[in-house]
């Protein structure tokens, strides 16, 4: 691969030969000449660690909390790329997300996530819960048969397999500041967030929710980073303001008995570098709290079920990401998710894997 | 130039609400020890002298950017920035060489170029067993002059 930098002439061929390195890695000296003042326009120049991890909705951030950072590794000159797996272990519950996003010159980021939220075995509980609450009398277990008056269709209507899934589609723009060069004043990046959810939940469940299936969330978020920050390690603070109607982020769909109205909620994370690679860390998210089924104050046993069922906890986390490369981080994490779905304690293990490219 | 203009206070009354919470944390993120502590840390001149012969080792092994210095004066190079590392770190230097930007007009660096040199750099301490803190120290210096160095503008600024 010796070519002499007199071939890299005209405009025409340095282009050609800066994108023959750059199909090869960016790795072949023949870039020597053509390539000063030019760049990869698919490349990873940002340093490690600097992509984040992704968050369960898809964007690049913490476990819970999108964060201000564009997804992938690219500068302001190139597009870089991520691609997860998420699996959240819970008490009753499992959450898995998958997707992948796109991070175009340090600036926009668009993201796809789908997330599956299984009830398993808790599913047969629930039906036998509000069961028993709509007709309110103990029903014993077995019996259970969800009941019409309810509009749910079946005999029991989440049974033992039941998932409810949800597509994520997100818009992030950096609007001004960098995590690693503002370092002398106190300045932090700031992008502001928009994602599109659609919820596949049927209709007549969604009808008995009291909830719209398809939603709209936005976010503002601040995240600055001391690389010498606490006891000289790199220390990350992030702030956002969410602007949403999400029940549990839309895995319960959007509004309630009160329509669709928009809360603002706060959401913070940090994290500490112990080294390049290794980040401890914690998370907090606020969740609306929307009144579904029936208004609260209302008569019988329906508001009863729909207060059950509205009972939201904020997300919290603590996490450790190891960033081995910049093609590679693995997230752990205890995640405690609160109430859900009248299910308490929802607590569990967190395990992410993104690959950057 | 690795003195640190840092106007911290005149910059958060500048502050919005967003930020206050931000900066009552970068305000706590003031590293403990001083730069003379740091100074031992890298190992005086010697350690410096060693930790620089490494970046520049590495640097010359980094496809990314050993191009831009094809033609530089290495000697004269590593002496600049074993003047400018002990300076920086409280050591009893002082960088008499032309400002950072003036030294880098021209080049149309891109940030790609900035962080595999920060990169480079980090690798060097790493080998060389910098304590993470010191290590940090620079490296905030360093990536605070990222203004000054980097010239080349992103299709979106």
């Amino acid at each position: 691969m010796k070519m002499k930098s007199k071939t890299a002439k005209s405009p025409a061929t340095k282009v050609v030969i800066v994108a023959m390195a750059c199909a090869l890695g960016g790795l072949a000296p023949v870039a020597a000449s053509a390539a000063i003042g030019s760049s990869c326009l698919f490349g990873q120049g940002r340093i490690l660690g600097t992509g984040a991890v992704t968050a369960v909705d898809g964007a690049a951030g913490g476990g819970i909390n999108p964060w201000a950072v564009i997804s992938g590794y690219g500068t302001n000159q190139q597009i870089g790329a991520t691609a997860f797996y998420s699996h959240v272990l819970l008490n009753n519950y499992n959450l898995n997300a998958y997707g992948a996003s796109v991070g175009i010159f340090n600036r926009i980021e668009v993201s796809f996530a789908r997330q599956g939220f299984s009830l398993g075995n808790t599913g047969q509980t629930l039906d036998h819960r509000i069961l028993s609450v709509v007709s309110g009398k103990p029903v014993p277990l077995g019996t259970s048969t969800t009941s019409a008056a309810l509009g749910l269709s079946g005999p029991a209507f989440f049974g033992s397999n039941y998932d409810l899934n949800q597509d994520i589609v997100g818009l992030k723009v950096r609007l001004f500041g960098n995590i690693v060069y503002d370092q002398n004043w106190w300045e932090p990046q700031v992008s502001v967030g928009v994602d599109f959810h659609h919820n596949e939940m049927p209709k007549n469940l969604a009808d008995t929710l009291h909830v719209k299936r398809n939603g709209v969330s936005y976010y503002l978020s601040a995240t600055k980073v001391w690389l010498n920050g606490l006891f000289g390690l790199t220390t990350l603070a992030d702030v956002n303001i969410d602007v949403t109607n999400a029940n549990q982020q839309g895995l319960l769909g959007f509004g309630g008995v009160n329509g669709m109205r928009y809360k603002v909620v706060p959401a913070a994370s940090v994290g500490v570098f112990l080294n390049r690679h290794v980040v401890l860390g914690a998370e907090y998210r606020g969740m609306p709290q929307n009144q579904l089924i029936a208004p609260s104050s209302g008569a019988g046993n329906f508001s009863t079920l729909g207060n059950a069922v509205s009972k939201t906890s904020a997300w919290k986390d603590v996490y450790v990401a190891w960033f081995p490369y910049k093609q590679l981080s693995l997230t752990a994490a205890y995640v405690d998710l609160g109430t859900i779905a009248t299910e308490k304690n929802q607590n569990g293990l967190y395990l992410s894997l993104t690959t950057s490219f | 130039m690795f003195a640190r203009t840092s106007s911290r206070l005149s910059a958060i009354s500048k502050g919005v609400a967003l930020a206050a919470g931000l900066t009552a944390v970068s305000l706590m993120g003031i590293s403990t020890a001083s730069a003379q502590d740091y100074y031992a840390q890298y190992g005086g001149k010697a350690g410096i002298t060693a930790l620089i012969n490494t970046f520049v080792g590495n640097v010359a092994a980094d496809p990314h950017i050993n191009y831009y210095f094809a033609h530089a004066n290495i000697p004269q190079l590593k002496y600049q920035l074993v003047q400018q590392v002990c300076m920086a770190v409280g050591g009893p230097c002082k960088y008499t060489g032309p400002s950072m930007r003036k030294v880098h007009q021209g080049m149309d660096i891109t940030q790609s170029a900035f962080n595999y040199l920060a990169q480079d750099m980090m690798n060097a301490m790493q080998t060389r067993r910098i304590p993470m803190a010191a290590q940090n120290y620079l490296i905030a210096i360093l990536a605070s002059m990222e203004p000054q160095i980097v010239t080349a503008n992103g299709p979106l600024g």
